[in-house]
């Protein structure tokens, strides 16, 4: 053969194909297997069109999964190993590079075979699936999926080709792949967790504007998958199809970033490297300081989740700088010693980036202590706040309705002025209080307090267990949803000697679901039913024999329709219909008290005395 | 053919190539000798277009090597440890090469396979012993028909009797087509059979370069002795190595032969021999020089 130079060489496509044959096989029967193998064998058992179209649609909806999401990413890496497993050999290294072809043609060349291989089964299995389907709808849909799949092998390899390029060891890549494929995204967890633990009333910190979505783009194992997730659209009027954001389109521009960075990597990587963690002495840096950060906060959030569990630290909001430090340079002195052969540990290049690392943690974790950064005092301005929310007791709210913006700031403001109160009460009930501000630039802010209960504060009106329970006693915010479901029924629970509740359908008793309805309301309007009584595990009992024995249980719903879960503070990717199955009723208990004139009244029709009600009758209840 | 010129190399901090030069003639065959961590391998791995150089030239015919195909072509490299593909045989990478080299000769290696009768081009390599896949190694690299030939501990592994044979092959190509041979190896002897041209390195540069006649030419062992006491000969410069066996010294010396003789008459010894060197011992002794001595270990 005449000797070219050009990009591709026939000899290394020949050698790669070798083994890139059956990986490339393999991936088209596992897409083929629930895919159009699946359709073909049920198609024989199919008699009318609509079980043709059922049948075809479950075929679709088990085909489009996150699973797929993670056979492209495993796919990716196996097809990046077997182009340049040679970089993590010497022997083969030289070889391929004492040859007469450049640098540039054997990475292009490694590069398309690997990625010719992993598209290739796609665009197959897509090919013979379309006429199986035969319903235009449906291929759309598939061919959608399909060139999301697309997307995902394309980052996905690249990537994986690019993190070939820096390693010395084999078995590095796969490793840092997942890594970085869910780093973001662990990360922002991570961090959230190590926060919640060390500022005080620190929920959620979710930035999230109107393209939030897009951030968790930079993870993108984790982004594709959640996006599968969701993208496929259930049949509604027999429609189906398969959507996804946009945003994942910059995943071409991308990873073409990713194939020319893995080539610079390629021609700088030093051939006697091989056998070393990085092949450059840079990345070991950037290593260290990462162990340590990432071993500071894992060690941290478990070390202060099983203080707080065992009573050892009073409450959240403390933290140790020492911990964090230590922790840290412990978790990269423990990894670097497992690698140390190939690491080189005692390097000053390694270890002081460690320290210093540490350091700054140190004095971070000092300073969050300290509240230098402000995260445990902050409250918004009124004027920077689009929606605000305070959710307390368990119920529902509606944002904006109960409290102005302005009284959920100055609420805010107390709570973080009687801190040392608060967070030094934890006999007796503990409620949580949250605060959700919708800001105007589009971020969402949340934080999370405990309010104690005592009979003291209660009564004093000027307290914030008084303010917030008597707001949301209020007759108009009160558990809005009894008043907009649909009652089926209304069970009377009563406990038994035994301790069982035994229950009672008032219609058999002739109490009408209607009649107990009105009961209920009028009494809640009168002020009889706290707010805190939704909270039964809570209940404080005052000794009222009624309370302590019996509850309503309501069957309540509202009709089969779209429910979209979401609500003014933001947007949800989640898409539900609700189906005529379990999920349309549900059941609200609701305990009451002596005082509850009117339901009293309603069940003395049916025959439950005050008497009945509070009596031992050990199992013979119900009466009737 | 290949010319080095001050080539500067460090791996991680360690100056592995300090100012190499060396020169490779056409149709010689360069033997480059030198210890254990001299930069031999190294300095093939340049010429071969593996590693990049931090400073200097390296150039074939005149043209740098680095990523040049054209140049490479023409270079069939054996290295210490060979690789070969992962359940590959003879047969599949005779087509590799093939597709690699365009001056490969598909006649020629069927041809030398008479010569490596007990190598089944269809058996897998990996399932050979070590010293077969040398000279599976040699088959391959003289089938692809380079104009240059850069091995690497060639004969290392290989039984005496293929040595041989391998040698004979390659002085064939040589004196059939002119090939330019750059061999490196810690078998002196046999180099000494087959080379033309010698390079010693050590620490990283060539600290000696000469053909070998010239080589053994200007340094050579004298043997003498003296009656009474001996005179002083510290009038003879470059006196490599002096040791006694009883009353007869022995001096390795380099220069001009006839000059130092007449020195020596001029002493009025007793008898005096002069001797030529092995390459072996001019290795030895050249090193002597560069602080790799020899030390005399008496039992």
């Amino acid at each position: 053969m005449k000797s070219k130079i050009s990009c591709f060489n026939p000899a290394i496509m020949k050698k790669d194909w070798k083994w890139l044959w059956g990986a490339s096989l393999g991936l088209f029967l596992v897409l083929a297997a629930k895919g159009v193998i699946s359709l073909l064998l049920n198609m024989a058992y199919m008699k009318t069109a609509n079980d043709r179209f059922d049948m075809r649609f479950q075929v679709i909806a088990s085909h489009i999964t996150p699973l797929y999401v993670w056979v492209m990413a495993g796919f990716s890496v196996i097809m990046a190993i077997i182009c340049f497993s040679y970089l993590f050999d010497k022997r083969a290294n030289q070889m391929m590079h004492a040859m007469p072809i450049t640098r540039n043609t054997l990475f292009f060349t490694h590069y398309v075979d690997g990625l010719v291989a992993l598209l290739l089964p796609l665009v197959l299995n897509l090919l013979l699936i379309m006429p199986v389907l035969g319903d235009g709808m449906m291929i759309r849909a598939m061919a959608g999926f399909y060139g999301f799949l697309f997307l995902a092998a394309l980052i996905f390899y690249s990537a994986m080709v690019f993190m070939c390029m820096l390693c010395g060891v084999a078995y590095l890549p796969p490793i840092l792949f997942l890594v970085f494929m869910e780093l973001f995204e662990g990360l922002r967890v991570l961090l959230e967790s190590v926060l919640r633990n060390v500022v005080y009333g620190f929920g959620e910190s979710y930035f999230y504007s109107e393209s939030a979505p897009r951030n968790c783009l930079l993870s993108p194992l984790y982004a594709l998958c959640r996006a599968s997730f969701v993208g496929f659209r259930e049949p509604v009027d027999r429609r189906i199809y398969f959507w996804f954001d946009k945003g994942f389109f910059w995943y071409i521009p991308v990873a073409l970033i990713f194939a020319l960075l893995a080539l610079w990597a390629y021609k700088k990587r030093p051939i006697e490297s091989i056998g070393d963690f990085f092949v450059m002495p840079w990345l070991k840096v950037l290593f260290s300081v990462g162990i340590t950060g990432c071993a500071a906060m894992v060690v941290y959030a478990w070390l202060t989740s099983y203080e707080q569990e065992a009573g050892l630290i009073d409450s959240m909001g403390k933290v140790n700088p020492f911990i964090i430090g230590i922790a840290g340079f412990v978790g990269f002195l423990i990894v670097s010693m497992i690698i140390r052969k190939t690491l080189h540990i005692k390097k000053k290049v390694v270890l002081i980036p460690a320290v210093i690392t540490t350091v700054v943690l140190f004095i971070g974790a000092a300073g969050v202590q300290m509240d230098l950064f402000g995260l445990a005092s902050w409250t918004p301005k009124a004027s920077d706040v689009e929606v605000c929310e305070l959710q307390a007791f368990m119920s529902g709210n509606r944002p904006g309705e109960l409290f102005s913006a302005e009284e959920v700031i100055d609420l805010h403001k107390r709570f973080l002025a009687e801190r040392e109160h608060l967070q030094s009460t934890r006999e007796g009930n503990i409620y949580e209080v949250g605060f959700t501000y919708r800001l105007k630039n589009g971020n969402l802010v949340s934080r999370r307090y405990t309010l104690p209960y005592s009979e003291e504060d209660l009564k004093d009106k000027n307290s914030l267990l008084s303010i917030i329970a008597g707001r949301y006693a209020d007759y108009n915010s009160f558990c809005p949803e009894l008043k907009d479901m649909k009652w089926v029924d209304v069970s009377l629970a009563h406990s038994g000697d035994d301790g069982e509740f035994y229950s009672q359908i008032l219609e058999e008793c002739g109490v009408s679901t209607e009649e107990m309805k009105e009961a209920v309301l009028k009494d809640i309007q009168d002020g009889n039913l706290k707010t805190f009584y939704l909270e039964s595990e809570n209940m404080d009992r005052y000794g009222d024999k009624v309370l302590e024995k019996n509850e309503l249980s309501i069957t309540a719903g509202w009709e089969e329709g779209l429910t979209i879960n979401s609500n003014e503070l933001g947007k949800s990717l989640d898409v539900w219909i609700t189906s005529d199955t379990d999920n349309k009723y549900g059941v609200v208990t609701i305990p009451f008290n002596s005082e509850c004139k009117h339901i009293l009244k309603v069940l003395k029709k049916g025959g439950y005395t005050h008497n009945v009600l509070t009596e031992k009758n050990g199992t013979k209840f119900p009466v009737k | 053919m290949i010319q080095v010129k001050n080539v500067v190399k460090s791996f991680d901090g360690f100056l592995a190539l300090q100012g190499t030069t060396l020169h490779v003639k056409k149709g010689s065959i360069y033997g480059l000798v030198g210890p254990n961590g001299a930069g031999k391998s190294t300095i093939i791995r340049h010429i071969t277009g593996i590693y990049k150089q931090d400073a200097g030239e390296i150039c074939v015919d005149g043209e740098p090597i680095w990523e040049n195909v054209k140049k490479k072509e023409k270079i069939a490299y054996i290295p210490d440890d060979v690789f070969y593909f992962q359940g590959a045989n003879m047969k599949e990478m005779q087509k590799f090469y093939s597709m690699i080299y365009p001056q490969f000769d598909k006649e020629l290696f069927d041809k030398l396979g008479e010569y490596f009768p007990k190598i089944d081009p269809k058996k897998r390599i990996k399932s050979y012993s070590k010293g077969m896949q040398k000279q599976m190694a040699f088959w391959l690299a003289i089938a692809c028909r380079p104009e240059i030939l850069v091995l690497d501990e060639p004969v290392d592994g290989l039984d005496p009797v293929m040595r041989k044979q391998v040698w004979s092959i390659l002085m064939k190509e040589v004196a059939d087509r002119q090939i330019t041979v750059l061999v490196s190896s810690h078998n002196l002897r046999e180099l000494e059979d087959v080379c033309d041209h010698v390079g010693i390195m050590s620490e990283g540069s060539v600290i000696l370069e000469r053909s070998l006649a010239e080589l053994q030419e200007n340094t050579f062992k004298i043997q003498m002795a003296f009656e009474g006491e001996e005179p002083d000969l510290s009038d003879i410069q470059d006196i490599l190595h002096t040791s006694y066996i009883g009353r007869v010294k022995t001096i390795i010396v380099k220069g001009n032969s006839a000059r130092i003789v007449a020195q020596i008459e001029a002493k009025k010894p007793l008898f005096y021999d002069v001797l030529p060197l092995t390459l072996e011992e001019i290795f030895i002794y050249e090193l002597g020089g560069a602080n790799y001595e020899v030390k005399d270990i008496l039992l």
